[in-house]
């Protein structure tokens, strides 16, 4: 499972594409994420190189609503 | 780079590369392709691994040759993502050439320089390609270069130099080397380099996020522009911290072979599918021709885009 928060308004939320040209949350994001992992952090690279390989990966928005005050999760497909 | 910082490089190197890796992003790939399902991740955690096997055939165990062909893999697999992809790069456009560049075979370069789908997208209305705050004003700039297109590349590079906000001013130096490349200018290339070259310039340009696997070990840019330089025929003076100059000139492996299943489906020339909802039209206009073909200019690939 792969998190990114966001502020979320009336409910709602986007996905930006970084400086590099990609999705936030996407794949390509995320392999590029891995390769700036520290050291000490490779057990998460490992982890995530299984889930995406095989594509059992969950990706989840998570934030507070501005206008409701609400904590909310979105999961997403990208 | 220190000694320290490039033993990190090399350890890091080893978790991306670990025994039976390919075999699982092939067969995850099989499995998900036979079932309808999207194949980005095995794809490009394939290229993971195959970069950290360039990595470590050229910084581990010097071996050039076992480089090229690990790098042009790596391209030929990147080629294989377009494919399902078109309009996204699974690396940053500007970054992607790296592993073509570093092959040095001529199929593959030829593709890449081609391969502007990516670059001719639309945000506002207005091409990403023109905007110097985009990874695709420089990616352009790079594929230029290497087609030798030099009216559009000096005019590009001039127009950066005099209208470019001044937090870009680390990247001043690629568009002089653009300049003096157009120019035939060796000494303005070979200076161009030195400077990228330099500490200052260097902490910011290797600490770039494209560069995952890489900045520790060696300084991407430099090796990249020196590698455009040496294709068009300029023999550079310069010496690339950890690079070996054979890397740097153009020296093509007699026969580019791979033993990876699923690259034998889909040729490296393969033309695109048009897909109704794609961000850029006419694909299949838009591929990549092949060595004996008339290139595919940027100018063309513009005009089937609608021109602007």
């Amino acid at each position: 499972m792969v998190v990114d928060s966001k502020p979320f308004k009336n409910g709602q939320t986007s996905l930006a594409k970084n400086t590099l040209g990609d999705l936030q949350l996407s794949d390509a994001w995320i392999k590029r994420t891995m390769g700036l992992l520290p050291l000490d952090q490779m057990e998460v690279h490992d982890l995530l190189k299984d889930a995406l390989s095989r594509k059992n990966i969950r990706k989840l928005v998570a934030g507070f609503d501005d206008v409701t005050g609400e904590f909310k999760v979105l999961e997403v497909d990208v | 780079m220190n000694d320290k910082t490039f033993l990190d490089g090399l350890e890091r190197l080893v978790i991306s590369n670990r025994p039976g890796d390919i075999e699982r992003c092939e067969s995850n790939f099989k499995r998900l392709l036979s079932e309808g399902d999207k194949v980005s991740g095995p794809l490009l955690m394939l290229m993971d691994t195959l970069e950290a096997q360039t990595l470590q055939a050229l910084f581990k165990q010097g071996d050039i040759e076992q480089a090229k062909k690990s790098a042009f893999e790596t391209g030929r697999v990147l080629a294989l993502y377009s494919h399902f992809y078109p309009a996204d790069m699974g690396k940053s456009p500007d970054s992607q050439l790296l592993y073509p560049l570093m092959s040095d075979s001529p199929e593959l370069i030829h593709w890449s320089k081609q391969y502007f789908i990516p670059l001719l997208r639309k945000s506002q209305g207005k091409y990403v390609f023109d905007n110097v705050n985009n990874p695709e004003f420089h990616a352009l700039q790079l594929r230029l270069a290497l087609a030798g297109d030099w009216g559009l590349l000096k005019s590009r590079a001039e127009a950066f130099l005099s209208g470019s906000p001044k937090k870009y001013k680390l990247y001043a130096v690629d568009s002089r080397f653009y300049i003096a490349l157009c120019e035939g200018n060796i000494h303005g290339m070979e200076a161009a380099i030195s400077e990228l070259l330099s500490p200052k310039v260097l902490r910011h340009r290797d600490a770039e996020p494209c560069w995952g696997l890489e900045h520790r070990l060696f300084s991407p840019w430099p090796f990249i522009l020196s590698k455009i330089a040496f294709l068009n025929g300029y023999d550079l003076d310069v010496q690339i911290p950890n690079v070996p100059r054979e890397l740097l000139k153009v020296s093509p492996l007699e026969k580019y072979e791979s033993d990876l299943e699923i690259l034998k489906d889909v040729p490296l020339y393969e033309p695109f599918f048009d897909v109704e909802d794609a961000p850029v039209p006419n694909l299949k206009e838009l591929s990549p021709r092949p060595l004996k073909s008339p290139i595919l200019s940027f100018e063309e690939a513009r005009n089937f885009c609608g021109g602007g």
